[in-house]
């Protein structure tokens, strides 16, 4: 089942919404309905894996039991709680068995698992006694696909509370879900019409429109991640669920280290929180600090995939991260020696674009199949680079035709909007307060423009988010 | 929780507004395939009870009928409701949607669908099949058996199969909507034109029982029963088709369904009296050409007035439509062809004369036309190329050419065209030929096209200013 498909939309949510409700002010029986429409969901994509997930739930609630008793308890429950995830992700290149298929989301559900093992470890949270409250935990179906990865201190508190939907929280829910899917689906999947070949047969291509791919994959990427965030969200807002943010406008990032702290917000945190603070941070010396910097990066660069693409990725990042720190003092003086007012807006929007320059480098390396490909990729950017190509109409004549493109176009221009306000700390909540016939028209263009323009239907399959593969 | 009434009122309204919202968007945004949906569109818009014969079933049902020929000789008012290869099921819903707002006199179901033996047409004809209904239970019901399980849902939503139109769409696509009344002149007719050289046309003599499908069987019967159930007298036919020694096993057992059943069955490959030649079949060889279909219409309007009783409806305001239909038809299936060939072969067949110009862009076009249909008439049919004030014919055969003004211009009938071959002046622009027809047997000029001699540019009918005589 995807999100964005008509058995969930129209059969799924609709009866598990109706069921859970009726169920107001009794969290137990709450609970254990959204765990079992949690388990549906999750069967739905394969029924095997389902005994992956149980076995994770249940080995690791009971190590968090284990580990209240003996923090010594943690470094083994947690390496062999990652266990399946490092046999399901590696075992395909490192042990040749090319047959595996990665259970979906057993990359997210197994960093919520071994949070909640370190949280115990720490004191953050209390063994849950509850194995209903637990499992639902691990396996809430909103967030099991693609995260956002919550932490069991913050998360089960809000498993465990009464639960009450407003109007507002009803009909917010539904904006931000909308919203989701139109990031998603009238951007993310129709640029990936026109990028998946260039990426593919890059060769072929003038420079100009290898360099068109990349830059559109940036937001690709984003708009994929981000509208799957928004849209699960939406979900579970309508459950009575508010899931922390996980993108802060990236693209509006200043410096590699801004990109990070808006960037899968869920991940950087868990990395920051179990892996950097553990190793030190930065309280033990620069040098040490770096190495700190360097191996967050390469552990997430892991964690995504398995290619060494994806190490270059995380290196390049780890490497701008650093370079960024150590010339941090010399910039400043020299844009003070050179007058440049560094408050100026106009400055502010040409750092944007060097991150957002940078950072679509990186990416390159994550959409590549492999390193030589990526490499091929950017040196094919400068090879007959030939800006005609975005007069003469050839650009229309690839994938995408020229009212596509104007779609996509326009589709951007409007999330730049949704940006700009998001940035200023406007919320779904505040179209609300908008007049009813603003209100409605919002509305009823967003689910129009997803409906008319969205990538979807027979030809189309919208249902892969690239979140998903990891 | 409290649930407030006038939040109630809010979802309520938001909810009805997308609805509607969703079917404007719906009616914009489905193919207008002739083959079913805009059939069924176009069929909406028939005022209430005011079609008397009404043909069902497959192309064969349009495309093999010039019905024009029942208005024309009884004032019989008709719609042609079909779709591309449609089996019964569908066209069991397809009736059931039109007895809605019509009590035919009579249906004349076309069987040619019910030979398919699949479980279900391939999918671009589920689509087509399914999509031009309103939204109703027989539309749900239609989509049910027409498609496995899976397709249920874009079907019947609609939107998964044709929302990327968004990017093709045209000025057909915003004529169809509930309100619209634009089409009332249609009545599901269209029109193929040329012969197919080759063409195996044996009608057969054979006596064997080939068994229909379950399914087709089952759906015919119903539809049998449906017309029972209304006293709507059905006649089961079989248009004249190609290769028809292949299908006729299964034709005779329809002849026992009907027999058994006490249906009239119309099997015209066996009726000598429609007088089907080869050369009456269309270049796609599966359906007949304008020749032919006249000659089925023609049969049909002399075996529904002497079998049922059919009123004369012309002169009617209500009917109006069918009256300009047939003048439409009449004066110009000309209007409809779309390229100088189809136009060519038209000519070629009727009693028609054509006057040809060569025309630059000196002067305007309803100027050239004018001026042309002021020249005296030929006195034989054929097209006629005015030279130097004379005229020189022109042969509207494959191998026909005419020369004028020496080698500067030369029209030919080539497989290609109703070509114009000029050898343009740089100066002249707007190169081209203007052509007006002129039908002798009902004494009027009845159409104009401006030819370009550019091959690539399409032919542009054009209108007369004051309609000559």
């Amino acid at each position: 089942m995807s999100y964005t498909g008509a058995p969930f939309l129209l059969v799924f949510l609709p009866i598990l919404l109706v069921i859970y409700w009726l169920f107001y002010r009794r969290p137990v029986v709450q609970n254990a309905v959204l765990l079992t429409g949690s388990f549906v969901f999750y069967a739905s994509f394969s029924k095997r894996y389902v005994l992956v997930l149980l076995a994770g739930i249940l080995f690791s609630w009971f190590g968090g039991k284990q580990i209240a008793k003996n923090r010594r308890a943690l470094i083994p429950f947690v390496i062999i709680n990652l266990l399946p995830l490092l046999f399901f992700k590696y075992g395909k290149t490192m042990l040749g068995m090319w047959y595996l298929l990665m259970p979906v989301g057993l990359s997210f559900y197994s960093l919520q698992s071994t949070s909640y093992l370190f949280d115990i470890a720490n004191g953050k949270t209390q063994p849950e006694n509850n194995l209903i409250d637990y499992a639902l935990y691990v396996s809430f179906f909103p967030t099991i696909v693609s995260g956002p990865i919550q932490k069991s201190y913050q998360f089960l508190p809000d498993i465990r509370s009464s639960k009450s939907i407003t109007y507002r929280d009803a009909v917010s829910g539904c904006l931000i879900f909308l919203y989701g899917a139109f990031l998603k689906m009238v951007i993310a999947d129709r640029i990936a019409l026109f990028t998946s070949p260039v990426f593919e047969y890059y060769s072929g291509y003038e420079g100009a429109v290898v360099l068109t791919a990349a830059v559109l994959y940036s937001i690709e990427i984003y708009c994929d991640f981000f509208g799957y965030t928004c849209m699960v969200s939406g979900i579970a807002r309508l459950f009575g669920y508010r899931l922390r943010d996980n993108f802060r406008q990236p693209y509006f990032a200043v410096s590699i280290s801004d990109f990070w702290k808006r960037w899968h917000m869920s991940l950087t945190s868990w990395l920051t929180e179990y892996i950097y603070f553990p190793l030190g941070g930065n309280r033990k010396g620069t040098a040490r600090k770096y190495i700190n910097i360097l191996i967050i990066f390469i552990v997430s660069a892991l964690w995504h995939g398995t290619g060494l693409q994806f190490a270059v990725w995380g290196l390049l990042h780890g490497f701008y991260r650093i370079v960024e720190e150590l010339t941090a003092s010399l910039r400043t003086r020299l844009w003070k020696k050179l007058g440049v007012d560094t408050s100026r807006h106009g400055w502010t929007l040409l750092r944007r674009i060097w991150i957002f320059a940078l950072v679509t480098i990186a990416w390159v390396f994550f959409r590549a199949k492999d390193v030589p490909s990526a490499a091929g990729f950017l040196a094919q950017m400068f090879h007959s680079f030939n800006v005609h190509v975005f007069f003469d109409g050839t650009l229309f004549q690839l994938t995408l035709d020229e009212i596509h493109f104007r779609v996509v176009i326009l589709a951007i221009i409007a999330m730049g909007v949704v940006s700009h306000f998001r940035e200023q700390g406007t919320r779904a909540e505040d179209v609300l307060e908008e007049a009813l016939p603003v209100r409605w028209a919002l509305i009823l263009i967003l689910l129009f423009a997803v409906l008319i323009a969205g990538v979807y239907g027979p030809s189309y399959n919208a249902a892969n988010f690239i979140y998903a593969n990891f | 929780m409290r649930i407030k009434t006038g939040r109630i009122i809010k979802v309520i309204g938001f909810l009805l507004a997308a609805f509607f919202l969703w079917l404007l968007v719906r009616d914009t945004l489905v193919m207008k395939r002739d083959d079913g949906i805009t059939s069924m569109k176009i069929y909406y818009e028939q005022p209430e009870n005011s079609v008397d014969v009404l043909f069902a079933g497959s192309s064969h049902s349009s495309y093999n009928i010039a019905a024009e020929e029942l208005w024309n000789r009884y004032g019989i008012s008709f719609y042609q409701l079909w779709g591309s290869s449609q089996p019964m099921w569908n066209t069991y819903h397809f009736l059931i949607e039109a007895f809605k707002t019509q009590q035919p006199k009579v249906v004349m179901l076309d069987v040619y669908g019910a030979l398919m033996e699949e479980e279900y047409s391939d999918e671009a004809r589920q689509a087509t099949n399914t999509l031009g209904l309103k939204l109703s239970r027989n539309m749900l019901e239609n989509i049910m058996v027409s498609a496995p399980k899976e397709r249920w849902g874009e079907l019947f939503l609609g939107l998964p199969i044709y929302h990327d139109r968004f990017s093709e769409l045209a000025k057909d696509d915003f004529i169809y909507y509930p309100w619209s009344r634009d089409s009332v002149d249609e009545k599901g007719s269209f029109a193929i034109y040329g012969t197919h050289d080759n063409v195996n046309f044996t009608p057969a003599d054979t006596e064997e029982r080939l068994p229909l499908s379950v399914k087709q069987e089952t759906w015919l019967r119903k539809i049998i029963a449906l017309c029972g159930e209304r006293n709507i007298p059905l006649v089961l036919m079989v248009t004249p088709t190609v290769d028809c020694a292949a299908e006729q096993g299964y034709y005779n057992t329809i002849s026992d369904i009907c027999a058994e059943t006490g249906t009239p069955f119309l099997n015209m490959n066996r009726i000598p009296e429609v007088e089907i030649l080869p050369s009456d079949i269309s270049y796609d060889d599966s359906h007949l050409n304008m020749t032919g279909a006249r000659k089925t219409g023609a049969y049909l309007a002399e075996y529904l007035h002497s079998h049922y009783e059919l009123p004369d409806h012309r002169g009617e305001e209500q009917y109006s439509s069918w009256e300009s239909y047939a003048q439409k038809r009449a004066a110009g299936y000309l209007r409809l062809l779309e390229t100088p060939r189809e136009m060519a072969e038209e000519i070629r067949l009727q009693n028609y004369s054509v006057l040809l110009v060569r025309y630059g862009n000196s002067s305007g076009r309803e100027h050239a036309l004018n001026d042309l249909v002021n020249q005296e008439l030929p006195k034989q049919e054929g097209a006629w190329l005015i030279e130097n004030d004379a005229l020189a014919e022109v042969s509207l055969s494959p191998e026909g050419a005419a020369n004028v003004y020496d080698t500067d211009i030369s029209i030919s009938f080539s497989d290609r065209s109703f070509a114009i071959n000029l050898t343009v002046d740089p100066v002249w622009k707007d190169e081209g030929v203007i052509a007006a027809v002129y039908d002798r047997t009902h004494r009027q000029w009845i159409d104009a096209v401006y030819i370009p001699a550019d091959a690539e540019e399409p032919m542009e009918h054009l209108e007369f200013r004051t309609r000559p005589v």
